[in-house]
């Protein structure tokens, strides 16, 4: 059978057609399609998260700074045993006491999620120096509770010798003191 | 007109009229391929501009995630500054051991020879000290947290013992004071009382200092032959 020659013309025409709009329009649809798919799925996570508020959020970091800030007396992030030791130092040194003895034990659990390193202090001198340690000890930055203090009287120290008339020296007076030095642990906050 | 005597050979004309054909042919493909190229052109440019486009919503994207991060990581230090704040306010106790003392030397009569005071403190210090089951199974209250004091000493007179009691009665810092013992003994060879009283001092209330910088700055005196005890009237204390 022969065809007429307009139908080989739009045959080859057509030929054309599908060779070159497959090679071309094939992979660019392709491409199309997925980068359509990509932007769909961005703006859906996109409208999920929302408008995060950072200047909200700084606001709230600043309002608890300044909270935590306002307490006087700091509870440590971690045990931080040397903190708790420096304070006891700087308390006996500001009370010009030489004679005193310090020992930590093992931390305990506290209360409202805390923890504690229990220390025991004992110091011999005036009562003037007892109580300024426990003052130093009260005010220092870290939050360390008095759990119990005891002073007792030692006497006077009397010269030896014949003459008991001089002037009496001090009254020696032991001071012990059993302390909690109170630590947040670390990542602790619920 | 006549028609025209076509002289030519019947494969002459063949072989034309195949050339014309695939000429046209030819130029048809081509000018079809140029056409569907020509419609391919803006199909492209969209494609470029959308994944530009996409590109900039993932940039976005990535951006408000960061953001998203940022957000989460400031607002759990805010947690974890305001978890440290309360429970420093929790742990705190209204009333310094040194307050106390402070105070106790301020009302306590001059003329009192301190022997051994022993001032604890009564506070939840486990978390589940709050959590004791009482009876038939119900969580009993916490117990008020408060100071115990017990001082023992030596005084001239029984009148000096009353007087402590009493100062130590009206002092709104102190609650619940007894003496459980008072009696009679030898001190550097006179006769003298030798007593104890015990107190408690809430902390279960906030105190007010009246004048908290002389009550910082007061220390009690020591000088030889001094009790301990600082002269009254150094400081004044109201819950």
């Amino acid at each position: 059978m022969r065809l007429p020659e307009r139908a080989y013309t739009a045959l080859a025409a057509c030929a054309a057609i599908a060779f070159v709009g497959g090679a071309l329009y094939g992979p660019t649809l392709w491409e199309r399609g997925r980068v359509l798919s990509r932007t769909l799925q961005d703006r859906a996570a996109l409208a999920d998260l929302g408008q995060p508020n950072l200047n909200a959020a700084y606001a709230q970091v600043d309002s608890a700074q300044k909270d935590f800030d306002q307490t006087e007396r700091k509870v440590t992030l971690g045990p931080s045993p040397e903190s708790a030791l420096s304070a006891l130092a700087d308390a006996a040194s500001a009370a010009d006491l030489l004679d005193y003895s310090v020992a930590t034990k093992a931390a305990t659990d506290a209360p409202f999620g805390a923890r504690a390193i229990p220390v025991e202090v004992q110091a011999v001198g005036g009562f003037k120096q007892g109580f300024q340690v426990l003052r130093e000890i009260e005010n220092a930055p870290r939050l360390i509770r008095v759990d119990r203090l005891t002073m007792t009287d030692l006497g006077q120290d009397r010269p030896s010798g014949e003459d008991q008339t001089d002037e009496l020296s001090p009254p020696r007076v032991e001071t012990r003191l059993e302390l909690s030095a109170f630590y947040q642990p670390d990542g602790g906050a619920p | 007109m006549t028609p025209g005597v076509d002289f030519r050979p019947q494969s002459y004309i063949r072989q034309t009229a195949r050339r014309q054909r695939a000429r046209r042919m030819s130029i048809a493909a081509g000018l079809a391929a140029l056409a569907t190229a020509a419609g391919w052109v803006p199909l492209r440019a969209e494609v470029d501009r959308l994944d530009r486009s996409a590109d900039q919503v993932s940039q976005q994207l990535a951006e408000t995630r960061a953001k998203a991060d940022q957000v989460e990581s400031l607002r759990t230090q805010a947690r974890s500054l305001q978890q440290r704040a309360q429970t420093q306010r929790q742990l705190a106790l209204p009333l310094d051991a040194s307050r106390l003392l402070a105070t106790l030397t301020g009302i306590a009569p001059s003329s009192i020879k301190l022997e051994q005071l022993e001032l604890i403190t009564h506070a939840p210090k486990t978390a589940e000290a709050d959590k004791k089951p009482g009876a038939k199974g119900q969580t009993a209250p916490a117990p008020r947290p408060h100071y115990t004091l017990r001082i023992d000493g030596v005084a001239p007179d029984d009148r000096t013992i009353i007087e402590l009691v009493a100062a130590l009665s009206k002092h709104p810092m102190f609650e619940d004071v007894r003496a459980p013992s008072n009696q009679f003994t030898g001190y550097d060879g006179l006769l003298a009382r030798r007593f104890s009283i015990e107190a408690t001092a809430p902390l279960d209330r906030p105190v007010h200092f009246d004048t908290p910088a002389q009550a910082d700055a007061q220390t009690p005196s020591a000088q030889p032959g001094d009790t301990g005890f600082a002269q009254p009237g150094a400081q004044r204390a109201t819950p």
